[in-house]
Protein backbone atom coordinates (compact mmCIF):
# COMPACT_ATOMS: atom_id res chain seq x y z
CA UNK A 1 0.00 0.00 0.00
CA UNK A 2 1.82 3.16 -0.97
CA UNK A 3 2.14 6.15 1.99
CA UNK A 4 1.84 8.76 -0.32
CA UNK A 5 -0.77 9.50 -2.68
CA UNK A 6 -0.68 12.74 -5.37
CA UNK A 7 -4.12 13.46 -6.44
CA UNK A 8 -3.46 15.50 -9.33
CA UNK A 9 -6.12 18.15 -10.75
CA UNK A 10 -7.36 17.07 -14.46
CA UNK A 11 -6.27 21.08 -15.38
CA UNK A 12 -2.64 19.90 -14.89
CA UNK A 13 -2.02 16.64 -17.03
CA UNK A 14 1.61 17.74 -17.77
CA UNK A 15 2.30 17.59 -13.71
CA UNK A 16 0.62 14.47 -13.45
CA UNK A 17 2.81 12.98 -16.51
CA UNK A 18 5.55 13.80 -14.98
CA UNK A 19 5.00 12.63 -11.51
CA UNK A 20 3.57 9.44 -12.48
CA UNK A 21 7.26 8.94 -14.02
CA UNK A 22 9.45 10.00 -11.14
CA UNK A 23 7.22 7.58 -8.29
CA UNK A 24 6.64 4.67 -11.08
CA UNK A 25 8.86 2.39 -9.66
CA UNK A 26 8.14 3.83 -6.03
CA UNK A 27 6.02 1.41 -3.93
CA UNK A 28 5.18 4.22 -1.38
CA UNK A 29 3.76 6.97 -3.61
CA UNK A 30 0.49 6.64 -6.20
CA UNK A 31 0.09 9.00 -8.12
CA UNK A 32 -3.44 9.64 -9.72
CA UNK A 33 -5.08 11.70 -12.55
CA UNK A 34 -8.74 13.67 -10.67
CA UNK A 35 -10.87 12.42 -13.90
CA UNK A 36 -13.75 12.51 -11.48
CA UNK A 37 -17.11 13.64 -12.77
CA UNK A 38 -19.42 12.97 -9.52
CA UNK A 39 -16.59 12.57 -6.79
CA UNK A 40 -16.13 8.57 -7.22
CA UNK A 41 -12.81 8.69 -7.03
CA UNK A 42 -12.03 10.91 -3.57
CA UNK A 43 -14.85 8.74 -2.19
CA UNK A 44 -12.68 5.69 -2.55
CA UNK A 45 -9.78 7.66 -1.27
CA UNK A 46 -11.43 8.90 1.95
CA UNK A 47 -12.57 5.29 2.53
CA UNK A 48 -8.98 4.35 2.25
CA UNK A 49 -8.08 7.03 5.09
CA UNK A 50 -11.29 6.66 7.12
CA UNK A 51 -9.96 3.25 7.84
CA UNK A 52 -6.95 4.67 8.77
CA UNK A 53 -7.68 7.51 11.09
CA UNK A 54 -10.38 7.78 13.57
CA UNK A 55 -10.49 11.79 14.11
CA UNK A 56 -12.85 12.73 10.82
CA UNK A 57 -11.61 16.35 11.40
CA UNK A 58 -8.01 15.19 10.36
CA UNK A 59 -9.42 14.47 6.58
CA UNK A 60 -8.35 16.89 3.99
CA UNK A 61 -10.81 18.05 1.70
CA UNK A 62 -9.23 17.11 -0.98
CA UNK A 63 -11.83 18.47 -3.38
CA UNK A 64 -11.11 22.14 -1.91
CA UNK A 65 -6.97 21.82 -2.41
CA UNK A 66 -7.89 20.44 -5.96
CA UNK A 67 -10.02 23.57 -6.95
CA UNK A 68 -7.51 25.77 -5.28
CA UNK A 69 -3.61 23.80 -5.86
CA UNK A 70 -2.65 21.49 -9.06
CA UNK A 71 -2.42 18.74 -6.46
CA UNK A 72 -3.40 17.01 -2.86
CA UNK A 73 -1.65 14.37 -1.19
CA UNK A 74 -2.50 12.36 1.21
CA UNK A 75 -0.34 10.66 3.46
CA UNK A 76 -1.44 7.42 5.06
CA UNK A 77 -0.22 6.07 8.24
CA UNK B 1 21.81 10.32 2.40
CA UNK B 2 18.65 9.58 4.82
CA UNK B 3 15.30 11.10 3.58
CA UNK B 4 15.65 13.04 6.79
CA UNK B 5 18.70 14.50 6.01
CA UNK B 6 17.24 15.26 2.14
CA UNK B 7 14.54 16.53 3.73
CA UNK B 8 16.93 18.86 5.42
CA UNK B 9 18.70 20.00 2.32
CA UNK B 10 15.78 20.96 0.56
CA UNK B 11 14.09 22.81 3.15
CA UNK B 12 17.69 25.07 3.33
CA UNK B 13 17.37 25.15 -0.25
CA UNK B 14 14.17 27.29 0.17
CA UNK B 15 15.23 28.84 3.28
CA UNK B 16 18.26 30.51 1.04
CA UNK B 17 15.72 31.42 -2.20
CA UNK B 18 13.82 33.30 0.84
CA UNK B 19 16.97 34.79 2.36
CA UNK B 20 17.83 35.51 -1.30
CA UNK B 21 21.26 33.93 -0.43
CA UNK B 22 22.52 32.73 -3.87
CA UNK B 23 25.70 31.31 -2.38
CA UNK B 24 24.38 29.31 0.43
CA UNK B 25 21.69 27.79 -2.76
CA UNK B 26 24.53 27.07 -5.04
CA UNK B 27 26.54 25.48 -1.93
CA UNK B 28 23.41 22.70 -1.86
CA UNK B 29 23.63 21.81 -5.46
CA UNK B 30 25.69 19.29 -6.81
CA UNK B 31 28.27 19.59 -9.44
CA UNK B 32 25.81 17.89 -11.91
CA UNK B 33 23.18 19.71 -11.33
CA UNK B 34 20.03 20.23 -13.16
CA UNK B 35 16.61 22.13 -13.09
CA UNK B 36 14.11 22.36 -15.45
CA UNK B 37 10.39 23.55 -16.03
CA UNK B 38 7.77 22.20 -18.27
CA UNK B 39 7.51 25.53 -20.06
CA UNK B 40 11.12 26.17 -20.61
CA UNK B 41 12.68 23.92 -23.35
CA UNK B 42 16.15 24.58 -22.09
CA UNK B 43 17.71 22.84 -18.81
CA UNK B 44 19.39 24.80 -16.30
CA UNK B 45 23.08 22.99 -16.06
CA UNK B 46 25.47 23.41 -13.33
CA UNK B 47 25.61 25.65 -10.51
CA UNK B 48 26.84 28.87 -12.21
CA UNK B 49 24.16 28.57 -14.22
CA UNK B 50 21.88 27.93 -11.43
CA UNK B 51 23.38 31.26 -9.44
CA UNK B 52 22.62 32.59 -12.30
CA UNK B 53 19.55 32.17 -12.81
CA UNK B 54 18.56 32.70 -9.27
CA UNK B 55 20.10 35.76 -9.80
CA UNK B 56 17.37 36.87 -12.52
CA UNK B 57 14.74 35.64 -10.32
CA UNK B 58 15.25 38.01 -7.78
CA UNK B 59 16.41 41.00 -10.33
CA UNK B 60 13.00 40.51 -11.60
CA UNK B 61 11.05 39.73 -7.90
CA UNK B 62 13.36 41.36 -5.15
CA UNK B 63 11.68 40.51 -2.25
CA UNK B 64 10.09 36.78 -3.87
CA UNK B 65 9.21 34.41 -0.75
CA UNK B 66 7.85 30.65 -0.99
CA UNK B 67 5.90 29.45 1.44
CA UNK B 68 6.17 25.94 2.05
CA UNK B 69 3.10 23.77 3.07
CA UNK B 70 3.56 20.39 2.12
CA UNK B 71 6.80 18.18 2.13
CA UNK B 72 7.00 14.78 1.00
CA UNK B 73 10.41 12.24 0.83
CA UNK B 74 10.41 8.96 -0.61
CA UNK B 75 13.25 7.50 -1.20
CA UNK B 76 15.91 9.99 -2.73
CA UNK B 77 13.02 12.70 -3.97
CA UNK B 78 11.66 14.96 -2.47
CA UNK B 79 7.83 16.81 -3.50
CA UNK B 80 7.44 20.02 -2.06
CA UNK B 81 4.20 22.38 -2.49
CA UNK B 82 4.73 26.06 -2.21
CA UNK B 83 3.20 29.38 -2.51
CA UNK B 84 5.42 32.26 -4.09
CA UNK B 85 4.53 36.26 -3.17
CA UNK B 86 6.68 38.93 -4.65
CA UNK B 87 6.07 42.06 -6.06
CA UNK B 88 7.16 42.45 -9.96
CA UNK B 89 10.51 45.54 -10.07
CA UNK B 90 12.77 44.34 -12.81
CA UNK B 91 12.64 47.11 -15.87
CA UNK B 92 13.32 46.23 -19.23
CA UNK B 93 13.00 47.77 -22.70
CA UNK B 94 9.89 46.41 -23.38
CA UNK B 95 8.16 46.22 -19.88
CA UNK B 96 8.26 48.69 -17.45
CA UNK B 97 8.50 48.19 -13.47
CA UNK B 98 4.96 47.48 -12.49
CA UNK B 99 5.57 46.85 -8.19
CA UNK B 100 2.46 44.27 -9.36
CA UNK B 101 2.37 41.28 -6.48
CA UNK B 102 2.68 37.53 -7.27
CA UNK B 103 1.25 35.10 -5.97
CA UNK B 104 1.25 32.07 -7.66
CA UNK B 105 1.33 28.36 -6.38
CA UNK B 106 3.15 25.04 -7.84
CA UNK B 107 5.67 22.29 -6.66
CA UNK B 108 9.27 20.99 -6.89
CA UNK B 109 10.44 17.85 -7.50
CA UNK B 110 13.81 17.57 -6.12
CA UNK B 111 16.45 14.52 -6.36
CA UNK B 112 19.25 14.17 -3.88
CA UNK B 113 22.58 12.35 -4.22
CA UNK B 114 25.40 12.01 -2.16
CA UNK B 115 26.80 15.95 -3.77
CA UNK B 116 23.70 17.31 -3.21
CA UNK B 117 20.89 18.51 -5.10
CA UNK B 118 20.73 16.67 -8.08
CA UNK B 119 17.78 17.32 -10.01
CA UNK B 120 14.75 19.75 -10.01
CA UNK B 121 11.78 19.88 -11.69
CA UNK B 122 9.31 23.42 -10.87
CA UNK B 123 6.08 23.26 -11.83
CA UNK B 124 4.49 26.96 -11.98
CA UNK B 125 0.41 26.44 -12.20
CA UNK B 126 0.74 29.46 -14.54
CA UNK B 127 3.28 30.12 -16.46
CA UNK B 128 3.03 33.88 -15.93
CA UNK B 129 6.38 34.00 -13.61
CA UNK B 130 8.28 32.24 -16.62
CA UNK B 131 7.32 34.73 -19.16
CA UNK B 132 8.07 37.85 -17.17
CA UNK B 133 11.11 36.59 -16.09
CA UNK B 134 12.01 35.49 -20.21
CA UNK B 135 11.07 38.96 -21.07
CA UNK B 136 13.12 41.14 -18.89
Amino acid sequence: MARYIFIVSLRHRTLYDYLLQRFSDDPNAQVILDRRRGGRRLAEISGVLERRRTDRRQQPDVSEELRRRSVAVVTIP
Amino acid sequence: MSQQENLRIIREAFEAWNAHDVDRYAALLDEGYVEETHTRPTPVRGREAARAAMQEYLRVLPDLHFDLDVMITSGDQVFTRWLVTGSYRGESMSRPSSGRQLEESGCTLSKLGEGGIVHVWHYWETDHILRHVAAQ
